[in-house]
C-alpha cells in the first residue's frame, strides 16, 4: 500500500512539473525583431575556400567562404543566395550530387590553414537545393579537405578530413559513407596528426582513389608543414585497404599533398608534393599510380603549399591541367610547362583556392580567390567579377562622428575600408573606399579631424592618411640601443584614449604618442613573456618557411585605457600577458596569475576597461590556438587583484572581444567565433542574439556613442550594424514575464537622405538602410494570436494621428511607423497624382503609443526630432508647414468639389438614360451635364493612355504639393505665389461650378419634381469625408 | 482501495502518456478543423472581407469577395482610382488603371495560381488529398519564440507551401512560399493573427506579407459578411464597350 503511494507521489510530482506555469527567462527568442543588418562590403570581397558547380548547367553554382557560408546561385552568379547561415560559416569543401543536384553536401572547416583561420564541425547534407541542412557526422575532424561522390552510386561518398589544426586528434583521415552520410567508416588513418589534405577517384573505375594524406601543426607562433604522417595512398578497392606510392615519388619528409586523376584518360594522375630536400613539385603517373615522375618543380608548383597546394585536371583537353596558386597557372602538356592563364586580362585578387572548369565547355572558368569569385568565359584570358558576396573578413571596425556616421576597418588580405552607414538608395558598392594595403587591422578616422585617417598593414606598419591630398605617412615607432628590435604582432595593436589625444600602440613596449604619432614615448619595459621558443619565426612554415609576420609572437595584441581614469591602462599580450598600470605607464603589474582556470600563456584577445568604474576591466581570452576551444571571458574589479569568470555555458566559440554599453552598466555584448552573445546582467546569465546575424566570427564590437549602434566586425560577412540598441537597455530579466511592455528607442529624426539615380545591374551587392521610420518597440511574453490587437498613436495635444497592425511576436516587436499624415485626397482619376501621394511629416514632439490587445490597453511614448544638421530655422520649418497645409486643404477642397460634380452629373446622365422625360426636359439636363462635364475635365486630367502629359487644375496642384513636401526648409517664393495664382484659378472654378449646381441645379430639379422624380440633392461634406 | 489506487495510476499514466507521444498529421488535421470551425465554414457560400491595406505608411482601403467553390475578386483604392483582380474559376483577369488602360488584362499562369487559391475559403489543408496534393507533417519547430508543427504541402504542379501551425491552439500562424516573380524566385511568408469568430469560423483579421524577408504589405480586417448575395458576374470579365 505505501509503495502505491509512493508511486502515485512520484507520479503526481512529475505530472504538477509538467503543468507547472512556464516562468521565461532570457533567451534567443527574447531579443525578437532585434536584428542586424549587412552592409557589406561585397566589393573587395573574402577569401573563397571551396566551389562546386552542375557540369549539365554550370548556372548552378555553391560558393564556399572561409568564414561566410556557403552561397548559392541558379543564375550563373547575377544573384547569390546564402543558404547556410544556421550553420558554421567555415567551408572546406562542397561538393553537388551531379546526378541529383538538390541534394549537396558541405564539409565545413577551411583548410587553408593560415594563421587567422576558423573552424567547423563536420559534414552536413541538404536534399531539398539548400533550404535546409542536416549535420551527419565527422564533428570532430574540424575541417574537410574534399568530398568525392562515386561517380554512379551517390550513396558512396569519400571524405578527405584535414582534421584539427593546433592539437592532434583522432577523427582525421579518409572517411566513407555508403549510405548518403547515415553512417562512416574511417577507412583510412594515419595517426593523429595526419589528416588527408586532398582525394580523388577515379571516375572510370571508381574502386580506384588515391589519397594525399598531411602531417602538421600550427601553434600561436609557429606553423609546421611536413612530417612523417605525410604520404600519397591508393585504394583499389573502393577505400576498404590503402597502400602507400612511393616508386618516383619524394624519399624525404613530405608535407601537403594534392592529387587528381585525369578524367579524359584515367592512367594518368598527377600529385603536388611538398617535400623537404628540393624534392618538392608536381608529379605525374602515367600508370594509374605504380610509378611516378617529376615533371615541374617551378615556383609556381612549390610557392606556400599549405596555402595553395591544388592540381585540377580538364575534361576537355586531355593534357590540360591548372594549378590555382598566387595566379591561375595552367599546363597544356601533362605538367611540363606552366604559364599564367590571363592573356589581355587577370584583373583579379590573387590567392585562389578553389576552382571549377567546365565539363563540357572549358571555356567556362570559375575561380575563387582571397578577394572573392571570378568567372571567364574565354578560357582563363579575362574575368568578371562576382560584386555580390559579401564575405569580406574584418579584423577591426571603428566609426566616426559623421552624419550619417562611417564605419572603418580591415581586411584580410584586402587593406582598409570605409563605407557610409547608410547612403540613399542602399549602401551600394561604389560607396565603399580603399584607402590601405596589405592585410587591414584596424583604421580609424582622427577624432578631431575627418580629413585624417589611420590605419596599418600588417606587422607594425602604421599609417596616418589625408584623404584631401592621399599622402600617406609611416608613423610607426623604432627600436633603438635599449629595446633591440621592436616585435609586433601581425594584427598590430593600437588604441586611441576615449577622453584625450593621446594614442597608443603596442609592440612588445607600449608606446604613447600625443602629436598624432609623429613622436613615441615609449611607457613600459617588455610586458611580454619574451619567451624564446616562441620567437623561432625566421624558422617557420616546417618543411617550406614560410615568415610572413603571420606568425609574430610575444608581442601587445590590445590595449585599453579607461574612460573613468586616463592613468589606468589595461594592456594584454598574444603569449598570455595581462598587465595593468594605474600611473600612465610608471609602474606596471602583472595580474595574469589572479585570473582562475586558465592554462598558462593564454591570448588576450581582448581588454575593455569598465566605462562607470576605474578599477574594473573585462577580459576575453582566446586560446583556440593551443587546440582549446573555451569561451573564456572574465571581469575584475580591483585592477586585477582577483577576477570572476563571467562564462556560462550558453556561450558558443572561443571570445574575441566584449564591448559594455555607456549607459546600462550591466548591459553587454559579447563577440566570439560563432556569432553575438548579450548579457543584460553584467555577464552572469549569456544569449545568442540571432537576428539575421549568421553564425559568423565577430571580431570585434562597438557602440556608436550618438546613434547608439551596434557595430560589428564580422570576419566572413562584412560589418554588421544592430540599429538603436536603447531598447535592449530596458530589457530585464523580471520584465519578461510582463504579457506587454513598451521599450524606449531613441527620438525618430526629421532628415532628409536625398536620392541617387544608380541602376547598376542585379549583380551588385546593396546593403541595406536602417528603416526611415519612428521604431516603435515592446516585448511581449507570448505572442497573439486571438482578439483584436492594433496600434494607435496620439500627438500630444491627444489628437488620433495613426492606427497601425502591430507586431504579434513573442519577445521584442519593432513596429516601423512611418510618421506621415494621410495623403490629401485628390479628385479621383485614373491616372496618379504622383506628387500627392504622401501626406506631410508630423511635426517633432512627444508621442504616445496606445497598443490594444484583447480587453487590455497599453501606453508607450516615442518622440520626433528635427536632424540638427540640417540648416533650416524653426521659422523656415514653420513656413515650409503652413504652406504645405494650405496644398493640403487646397487638393483636398477641390477633391470635394470635384466629387459634388461628378455625382450630380452621373445621376444626371441616369436620367437621360432611363428617358422617361420630355424630349425638351431631357434636353436641359443633357446640358447641365456636359457643362459639368466640361468643368470636370478642366479640373482633372482625363485623357487614357500612359503618357499623356496632360494637366488640369488637380495635376498642377499635387505638383506644387509635392515639391513644397519633399524639402523640409523654406519653399520658394514662387512656390508660394503658384500657390496662389491657383488659388484664383480655384476660385474661379468654385464660382462656375456653384452657378451650375445652385440655380442650373434648381432648375433641373423642379422638373423633375414635376414628374414625381426624386430631385438630385447635393453630396455634403460628411459623405465625401465616408468616401 | 488497491484498485482505486491502479485506476487512478493508469489515469495519470494515461493522461500524460498522451501529453508525451508525438502528434500525428491527422490528429492535428483534426483539431485544427475543429478550432476553426470548418464544419461552420462549409455553410459559406459567399464571403466579403473589407479592410485597408498598409503599405509604406500609405493606407488604401481594400475588398475581397470570395464564392463558392473558387470564385475570387480582390478590389483596392488608390487616390480614387480602383484595382480590380477577379477569377472565375476558370481565368482571371485584372484592372490596373495606372498603367494607363481601362481595359481588362488577362492574368498569366502565376497570378492565375494565386486567385485561386484566394478563391477557395476553405483553404488548401481541407480535402488535401482529394484536391490531389501532398501533405506531410515535418515536425515540430519554434517559430519566433512560438511553438509549432510545421506542414508542408506538395501542389502537382511542384509548388510547396510550409505551414506553420500553433502548437497550442491549431490555428495557422503563417505559411511560406516560393513564388515566380517575373522568372525569379522569391520567398513570400504571409502571417496572420488576431483571429476572431465570425458565425462560428475563427478568421484572421490580420494578415502581414512579407517577400525575401521584407515586409511588402499588411492588412487589417474590419469587417466580414457572410453569405450577403454575390453576382457570380462580377467574377466574369467585363466585356469592351
Amino acid at each position: 500500500m505505501k509503495r502505491f503511494g509512493l508511486i502515485l507521489a512520484i507520479f503526481l510530482a512529475g505530472v504538477q512539473t509538467n503543468y507547472a506555469q512556464k516562468s521565461v527567462s532570457i533567451n534567443t527568442n527574447t531579443f525578437g525583431e532585434i536584428t542586424a543588418r549587412h552592409i557589406g562590403p561585397a566589393t573587395m570581397s573574402g577569401r573563397i575556400s571551396a566551389m562546386d558547380a552542375l557540369a549539365s548547367d554550370p548556372d548552378l553554382l555553391y560558393v564556399g567562404a572561409a568564414g561566410g557560408g556557403v552561397w548559392k546561385t541558379t543564375n550563373g552568379g547575377i544573384l547569390f543566395k546564402p543558404v547556410f547561415d544556421e550553420h558554421t560559416q567555415s567551408i572546406g569543401a562542397v561538393a553537388i550530387v551531379q546526378s541529383h543536384p538538390d541534394t549537396v553536401y558541405v564539409g565545413t572547416g577551411e583548410t587553408w590553414v593560415r594563421n587567422s583561420v576558423s573552424i567547423g564541425d563536420g559534414m552536413y547534407k541538404t536534399t531539398d537545393g539548400g533550404d535546409n541542412w542536416k549535420n551527419i557526422g565527422l564533428k570532430e575532424t574540424e575541417r574537410i579537405s574534399r568530398i568525392a561522390i562515386h561517380p554512379e552510386n551517390p550513396e558512396i561518398v569519400l571524405v578527405a578530413a584535414l582534421g584539427n589544426l593546433w592539437n592532434a586528434n583522432e577523427e582525421r583521415g579518409v572517411f566513407r559513407t555508403k549510405d548518403g552520410g547515415e553512417t562512416w567508416e574511417h577507412v583510412l588513418k594515419i595517426d593523429e596528426n595526419t589528416g588527408a589534405s586532398d582525394i580523388s577517384i577515379d571516375p572510370e573505375n571508381p574502386n580506384v582513389i588515391y589519397a594525399g594524406m598531411w602531417d602538421f601543426r600550427r601553434k600561436p607562433y609557429t606553423f609546421r608543414s611536413g612530417g612523417p604522417g605525410s604520404g600519397l595512398y591508393k585504394s583499389v578497392d573502393g577505400g576498404d585497404t590503402w597502400k602507400k606510392l612511393t616508386d618516383g615519388l619524394p624519399k624525404s619528409t613530405a608535407g601537403r599533398i594534392s592529387v587528381v586523376v585525369a578524367p579524359l584518360k584515367t592512367s594518368m594522375v598527377y600529385a603536388l608534393f611538398e617535400a623537404e630536400n628540393d624534392e618538392g613539385g608536381l608529379y605525374r603517373s602515367d600508370d594509374s599510380g605504380n610509378s611516378w615522375k617529376r615533371v615541374n618543380k617551378s615556383n609556381a608548383m612549390t610557392e606556400r603549399p599549405f596555402y595553395f597546394s591544388q592540381i585540377y585536371a580538364d575534361y576537355v583537353d586531355t593534357m590540360r591541367i591548372y594549378k590555382p596558386s598566387f595566379n591561375l597557372n595552367v599546363s597544356e602538356n601533362g605538367g611540363e610547362n606552366f604559364r599564367i592563364s590571363y592573356v589581355g586580362g587577370g584583373n583579379v585578387h590573387v590567392d585562389h583556392h578553389a576552382f571549377w572548369v567546365g565539363r563540357e565547355n572549358n571555356k567556362l572558368m570559375y575561380l575563387g580567390t582571397d578577394g572573392g569569385v571570378y568567372k571567364s568565359t574565354d578560357q582563363g584570358k579575362t574575368w568578371l567579377m562576382f560584386r555580390n558576396l559579401p564575405v569580406s573578413q574584418f579584423y577591426h571596425v571603428s566609426a566616426d562622428n559623421q552624419i550619417p556616421y562611417n564605419v572603418y576597418g580591415g581586411l584580410q588580405d584586402n587593406g582598409s575600408w570605409m563605407g557610409p552607414s547608410k547612403s540613399p538608395g542602399g549602401i551600394e558598392i561604389g560607396d565603399w573606399e580603399n584607402f590601405g594595403f596589405g592585410d587591414g587591422f584596424y583604421a580609424f578616422a582622427d577624432k578631431n579631424d575627418p580629413n585624417i585617417l589611420y590605419w596599418q598593414w600588417q606587422g607594425g606598419n602604421y599609417v596616418r592618411f589625408y584623404k584631401n591630398t592621399g599622402e600617406s605617412k609611416e608613423i610607426s615607432p623604432y627600436g633603438d640601443e635599449k629595446t633591440g628590435d621592436l616585435r609586433w604582432n601581425w594584427n598590430s595593436s593600437i588604441a586611441f584614449s576615449p577622453t584625450t589625444n593621446a594614442m597608443y600602440v603596442g609592440s612588445q613596449y607600449l608606446y604613447k604618442s600625443n602629436d598624432r604619432g609623429d613622436s613615441w614615448t615609449r611607457i613600459s619595459g617588455d610586458l611580454t613573456t619574451n619567451d624564446p621558443e616562441r620567437l623561432k619565426q625566421s624558422e617557420t612554415g616546417g618543411i617550406t618557411i614560410d615568415n610572413s609576420t603571420a606568425e609574430n609572437n610575444c608581442t601587445i595584441y590590445t590595449i585599453g585605457e579607461s574612460p573613468v581614469n586616463s592613468n589606468v591602462i589595461w594592456v594584454g599580450t598574444d603569449d598570455g600577458n595581462l598587465q595593468v598600470s594605474q600611473n600612465g605607464g610608471k609602474k606596471w603589474k602583472n595580474v595574469t596569475a589572479n585570473i582562475p582556470g586558465i592554462p598558462e600563456k593564454t591570448w588576450i584577445s581582448s581588454v575593455e576597461p569598465d566605462k562607470f568604474n576605474e578599477a574594473a576591466v573585462y577580459v576575453t581570452i582566446d586560446n583556440h590556438r593551443e587546440g582549446d576551444m573555451k569561451s573564456y571571458v572574465f571581469k575584475s574589479t580591483d585592477f586585477g587583484k582577483s577576477f570572476s569568470s563571467l562564462s556560462d555555458e550558453n556561450i558558443e566559440g572561443y571570445c574575441f572581444d566584449l564591448v559594455q554599453d555607456f549607459v546600462n552598466k550591466d548591459l553587454l555584448f559579447l563577440g566570439t567565433e560563432f556569432g553575438l552573445y548579450v548579457s543584460l546582467d553584467g555577464g552572469k546569465v549569456w544569449s545568442r542574439l540571432k537576428g539575421n546575424i549568421p553564425k559568423v566570427a565577430i571580431h570585434e564590437l562597438i557602440i556608436h556613442p550618438r546613434e547608439n549602434d551596434l557595430i560589428m566586425a564580422t570576419h566572413g560577412r562584412g560589418i554588421l550594424i544592430i540599429d538603436d540598441i536603447t531598447p535592449l537597455r530596458a530589457l530585464s530579466e523580471d520584465m519578461l514575464n510582463e504579457e506587454l511592455k513598451f521599450l524606449p528607442s531613441r527620438p525618430y529624426q526629421i532628415s532628409a537622405m536625398g536620392q541617387k539615380q544608380t541602376m547598376n545591374g542585379d549583380d551588385e551587392f546593396v546593403g541595406r538602410n536602417p528603416a526611415d521610420a519612428v521604431y516603435i518597440t515592446y516585448y511581449m511574453k507570448k505572442r497573439h494570436i486571438f482578439g483584436d490587437m492594433f496600434m494607435e498613436i496620439y500627438d500630444a495635444d491627444g489628437n488620433k494621428v495613426a492606427n497601425l497592425p502591430a507586431g504579434k511576436r513573442a519577445g521584442i516587436n519593432r513596429e516601423a511607423w512611418t510618421p506621415r499624415e494621410k495623403a490629401p485626397k485628390v479628385p479621383a482619376s485614373n491616372s496618379l497624382a504622383g506628387g500627392a501621394i504622401f501626406g506631410p511629416t508630423y511635426p517633432p514632439g512627444e508621442y504616445t503609443v496606445r497598443i490594444i490587445k484583447g480587453e487590455d490597453e497599453f501606453k508607450g511614448k516615442v518622440n520626433i526630432i528635427f536632424d540638427p544638421n540640417l540648416p533650416h530655422s524653426v521659422e523656415d520649418r514653420d513656413l515650409q508647414l503652413k504652406t504645405l497645409r494650405k496644398a493640403y486643404k487646397m487638393l483636398e477642397d477641390l477633391a470635394f468639389l470635384d466629387a459634388k460634380l461628378v455625382s450630380v452629373k452621373n445621376k444626371l446622365d441616369e436620367l437621360v438614360v432611363a428617358d422617361t422625360l420630355k424630349e425638351n426636359e431631357t434636353l436641359i439636363l443633357k446640358s447641365l451635364s456636359a457643362k459639368l462635364d466640361d468643368l470636370h475635365r478642366s479640373l482633372v486630367a482625363t485623357k487614357m493612355g500612359g503618357i499623356t502629359g496632360e494637366e488640369q487644375l488637380r495635376e498642377r496642384l499635387s505638383d506644387i504639393y509635392g515639391a513644397i513636401m519633399r524639402y523640409s526648409g523654406k519653399p520658394t517664393q514662387s512656390q508660394i505665389d503658384r500657390l496662389v495664382v491657383l488659388e484664383n484659378m480655384m476660385a474661379k472654378k468654385e464660382s462656375i461650378a456653384n452657378d451650375l449646381l445652385t440655380l442650373e441645379l434648381q432648375n433641373v430639379n423642379s422638373i423633375l419634381s414635376k414628374s414625381n422624380i426624386t430631385e438630385i440633392e447635393l453630396m455634403t461634406l460628411e459623405d465625401f469625408k465616408e468616401e | 482501495m488497491m484498485k482505486k489506487y491502479l485506476t487512478l495510476l493508469t489515469i495519470l499514466v494515461f493522461t500524460s502518456a498522451v501529453n508525451i507521444f508525438a502528434q500525428d498529421l491527422d490528429e492535428i488535421l483534426d483539431n485544427y478543423f475543429e478550432v476553426v470551425g470548418q464544419e461552420k465554414m462549409l455553410e459559406f457560400n459567399t464571403i466579403i472581407l473589407q479592410g485597408k491595406a498598409v503599405q509604406m505608411g500609405m493606407e488604401f482601403p481594400m475588398t475581397l469577395t470570395q464564392k463558392r467553390p473558387d470564385k475570387a475578386r480582390m478590389e483596392a483604392e488608390i487616390q480614387g482610382a480602383k484595382i480590380i483582380q477577379a477569377y472565375n474559376g476558370v481565368t482571371g483577369w485584372s484592372i490596373i488603371p495606372m498603367t494607363g488602360s481601362m481595359e481588362p488584362q488577362d492574368m498569366g499562369e502565376q497570378e492565375v495560381k494565386g486567385m485561386k487559391q484566394m478563391g477557395d475559403m476553405d483553404g488548401d489543408l481541407y480535402n488535401w488529398k482529394e484536391k490531389g496534393f501532398d501533405l506531410t507533417l515535418v515536425g515540430e519547430d519554434d517559430m519566433e519564440g512560438t511553438a509549432v508543427f510545421k506542414l508542408k504541402l506538395v501542389k502537382p504542379d511542384g509548388d510547396e507551401f510550409i505551414y506553420f501551425m500553433d502548437a497550442e491552439n491549431f490555428v495557422v500562424l503563417r505559411v511560406d512560399t516560393k513564388i515566380m516573380m517575373q522568372g525569379a524566385q522569391i520567398e513570400s511568408s504571409s502571417s496572420f493573427s488576431n483571429f476572431k469568430p465570425v458565425s462560428g469560423v475563427i478568421m484572421a483579421h490580420s494578415i502581414e506579407q512579407k517577400m525575401n524577408g521584407q515586409v511588402m504589405m499588411q492588412m487589417v480586417i474590419d469587417n466580414v459578411e457572410i453569405n450577403s448575395e454575390v453576382s457570380d458576374s462580377i467574377f466574369e470579365k467585363p466585356t469592351s464597350n
